[in-house]
């Protein structure tokens, strides 16, 4: 029996997703939906082992998206402007006036994050903050921080759970899919 | 949570650390690192905004590394010039010395004979008045003061290589 090539059909299988697709990159990203959109389905279409079921192939997509926006978010935090909300710790700009919703709502996501972050232990915490606002790779930050590779990368997993689960609770993950 | 990966290899991957479709395949078909990846994407989405005020403390070296250094004595001004002064001390002392090795500079230039008539006399010979013998300094007492030493030693044989 031949198995199936994840090219055949390959439009049929996007079809049903697409308007998906597009939602959850507008909830995100409003602003580059559809090039994000573009982005994922030239990634999932050179991609030479995406699954051909029609499950396996959503799963596959969504996950493609998603690393594909952690890369954007990374990308903007170097590019864009920085928000100051910390009091004026940071030299960067005020928040814009003329969305007073926006910025108390970005005022209380921080305050969850460095709540969060200041019940974390000290190690994890900072490579968290590292990844955050720096452009060390894990190797760069193990290596500051005299361990492992993988208990770099273990310290970022578990950052990162505790803040999602926190933003959660709080009603600020903004994650609807 | 039970998948491996979850916690090393998908985090890698997330950020671009880690290449390859497989893991993505691997991602898309296991539950935890499917929460993973949420949760890493969750957190990147809300601090990306504001990343400059979690900016905290400075990030140390990867390791230490070796650095030159030089060997010689800070140069503070008072000391220098004062350094400079025994240093041009110790030429004259050592110049005169070469032109006689008794400790009279005219004994030297007699017996070489008379100057040529008409010629004009070695101006530093004629001006230079019998050098009193050394003073003996102190031995070195520290490390700065072998190293003044030895600098001023250097300086000399640079200025004039013929003293040794």
């Amino acid at each position: 029996m031949d198995q199936p090539h994840p090219a055949d059909g390959l439009p049929d299988r996007i079809a049903p997703l697409q308007g998906e697709l597009m939602g959850f990159f507008r909830r995100r990203r409003p602003h580059e939906a559809e090039e994000l959109a573009q982005e994922v389905w030239l990634r999932v279409t050179s991609a030479s082992n995406a699954p051909t079921e029609a499950q396996g192939f959503r799963a596959y997509v969504f996950t493609v998206a998603r690393r594909l926006l952690i890369d954007r978010h990374r990308r903007s935090r170097t590019i864009g402007g920085l928000v100051a909300l910390d009091g004026g710790r940071s030299q960067e700009t005020a928040p814009s006036a003329s969305d007073p919703h926006g910025t108390a709502v970005a005022a209380e996501v921080l305050a969850v994050v460095e709540r969060c972050l200041g019940a974390m232990k000290p190690e994890v915490a900072q490579v968290f903050r590292w990844r955050a606002t720096t452009d060390l790779s894990f190797k760069d930050i193990a290596a500051r921080q005299g361990c492992s590779l993988n208990t770099a990368l273990g310290r970022q997993h578990q950052a990162a759970k505790r803040i999602a689960r926190a933003l959660d609770e709080a009603g600020l993950s903004g994650r609807t899919s | 949570m039970s998948c491996p990966h979850a916690s090393t290899t998908t985090v890698a991957w997330s950020v671009g650390e880690l290449d390859g479709d497989d893991h993505a395949l691997h991602v898309a078909h296991c539950p935890d690192c499917q929460a993973s990846l949420e949760a890493l994407e969750a957190a990147e989405a809300a601090v990306a905004p504001f990343a400059g005020a979690l900016r905290q403390d400075q990030v140390p070296p990867a390791a230490v590394e070796p650095v030159a250094v030089r060997a010689t004595p800070a140069r503070q001004d008072g000391r220098f010039y004062g350094l400079l002064a025994v240093a041009a001390a110790l030429l004259l002392t050592l110049f005169a010395t070469q032109l006689d090795g008794a400790g009279d500079p005219t004994s030297n230039l007699a017996s070489r004979g008379p100057a040529p008539s008409g010629a004009p006399t070695n101006p530093v010979a004629a001006r230079v008045a019998p050098m009193p013998p050394p003073v003996p300094t102190a031995p070195a007492t520290s490390l700065d003061d072998e190293l003044d030493a030895l600098e001023l030693e250097l300086d000399a044989l640079r200025t004039d290589p013929s003293i040794l």
